[in-house]
């Protein structure tokens, strides 16, 4: 696995991450997962890359915002745990329990049902 | 006495009286006109007092509420939550309200907050709202400068940010539904620079707002989500170098939530076997805080979420001196004191401070 995909939330989303759900206010977590997350992961996992995301350099997180990225890949685009565990790296000097709190909401997120 | 000569006395008589009927009639009409003037002079002064006194400001039958001598959350949170309380029994009555803040001698910038809060509340609803100033200088003079009256007389107001300043600092409030995360960060540039003179990243003031926003985005509201104004006030202060900030809801209140959701969720589960054992809100505030609440089917510690999130803000010393009052609850988080409250308040206050001891990053 020698080839790397780079997230900069700050870069290639918003310096001031948002609420959980796109209806609920701008630069969400939701909106982060639809249009720049699960592409990304989604073409690491085909490709056996790593994706690496930098947390770093943004206003902060809510922990909705971040739950509803990560476990929303889980819950809403079908992807399972060790596939995203195993293509994901996160980096977040300023903040390092966030990458914990990604794995645990990563962990607790279970499918959602369909039909 | 010759004929004629009776006759030019006559005469002379007769012009006297009519020279002196002229004049007496030229000093009547100079008099009522004194009186006149003098009558509307005392009109218009009467009118002047009248539109001044509190009499002419309670009309429409507003029902008075008095504010308490100490207007402050958290320096006199009992007296000064009744006194909410007051003002929300007519809110949600559509009364209109004359509040009398004669009696005021301190008055809080959290205070100012509220009131203004609460007179756009009624202004929104069309209610009549009114008020005095307090008779104290100190008081009377922070509560002028802080504009709050600009917003009571504008006609007009659904803004979503209020400047209120006041001589030695700046207390500058924002209304919004929605959570909104540019104004956290262009709310914390501001702070960050007033502390330390260039904008930091505080990420756990930050997270701090963006939660609260969340919060009454999410719960504040029995039947929609995005039904709820939250407030958020900051105020910097050069004496003790320092910002705080208040943010306040008026919605339900955190445990009103959790009464009120679905009898098969975990955390209303949760609350109702505490309320059982404890039988008051503290403990369950403080064990919610803490990450003790936990999911009993699955396990679940209701760890870094929402409220409980703010906690470990405070504990990791993004924040400090954080204070929450939610219906029967106050709270100094950091002292880890929790109080029952006589009077409970409809929806949520929270207030922190940021200095130079809490963590931030460069930008």
């Amino acid at each position: 696995m020698t080839n790397r995909l780079e997230i900069k939330v700050a870069s290639d989303f918003t310096l001031s991450p948002g609420p959980r759900y796109i209806s609920e206010g701008l630069h969400s977590g939701e909106a982060f997962r639809e249009e720049v997350l699960k592409h990304k992961i989604a073409l690491a996992i085909k490709n056996n890359w790593k994706l690496v995301i930098d947390l770093d350099n943004t206003s902060g997180y809510g922990t909705s915002f971040l739950e509803e990225a990560f476990g929303g890949l889980i819950r809403h685009n079908g992807f399972n745990i060790s596939d995203i565990l195993a293509h994901l790296e996160i980096i977040s000097v300023e903040e390092d329990y966030l990458v914990d709190d990604i794995k645990s909401y990563l962990e607790k997120a279970k499918p959602v049902k369909r039909g | 006495m010759s004929y004629r000569n009776s006759e030019s006395r006559v005469a002379g008589i007769k012009r006297r009286n009519q020279l002196h009927a002229r004049k007496s009639w030229r000093r009547n009409i100079v008099h009522k006109r004194k009186l006149r003037e003098k009558r509307r002079h005392k009109e218009k002064q009467s009118q002047e007092a009248k539109q001044h006194s509190d009499a002419y400001l309670r009309a429409d039958n507003a029902h008075s509420v008095t504010a308490p001598e100490i207007c402050s959350m958290l320096n006199n949170t009992e007296e000064f939550c009744q006194f909410i309380g007051n003002l929300h029994y007519f809110y949600i009555n559509n009364l209109p309200v004359f509040v009398n803040m004669k009696k005021v001698v301190e008055i809080d910038d959290d205070a100012i907050l509220v009131l203004l809060s609460i007179m756009i509340e009624f202004k929104q609803k069309y209610i009549k709202y009114n008020g005095n100033y307090p008779v104290n200088k100190t008081a009377k003079s922070k509560f002028e400068n802080s504009k709050f009256f600009h917003y009571l007389n504008s006609k007009h107001i659904v803004d979503e940010h209020y400047l209120l300043n006041s001589a030695d600092n700046q207390i500058v409030t924002h209304a919004n539904k929605d959570v909104n995360s540019d104004l956290a960060t262009e709310v914390l540039d501001d702070a960050t620079k007033f502390l330390w003179g260039t904008p930091r990243y505080s990420k756990g003031a930050y997270r701090t707002i963006i939660e609260l926003m969340q919060n009454t985005n999410n719960h504040a509201s029995l039947t929609n989500t995005g039904e709820r104004h939250w407030w958020l006030s900051i105020s910097k202060d050069s004496v003790t170098n320092s910002v705080s900030f208040a943010f306040i809801d008026y919605g339900i209140g955190i445990f009103q939530s959790l009464k009120h959701k679905k009898s098969t969720h975990w955390l209303k589960k949760q609350y109702e076997m505490l309320i059982s054992e404890f039988h008051n809100n503290c403990d369950i505030l403080r064990r919610m805080l803490s990450g003790e609440m936990t999911n009993t089917s699955t396990g679940e510690i209701y760890r870094g979420k929402g409220i409980p999130g703010i906690k470990e803000v405070l504990d990791r010393k993004g924040i400090s001196s954080l204070h929450i009052i939610t219906n029967d609850v106050y709270s100094d988080v950091g002292n880890d004191i929790y109080k029952k409250l006589q009077n409970k308040i409809n929806g949520t206050f929270v207030y922190w401070e940021l200095n130079k001891e809490n963590i931030y990053h460069d930008k």
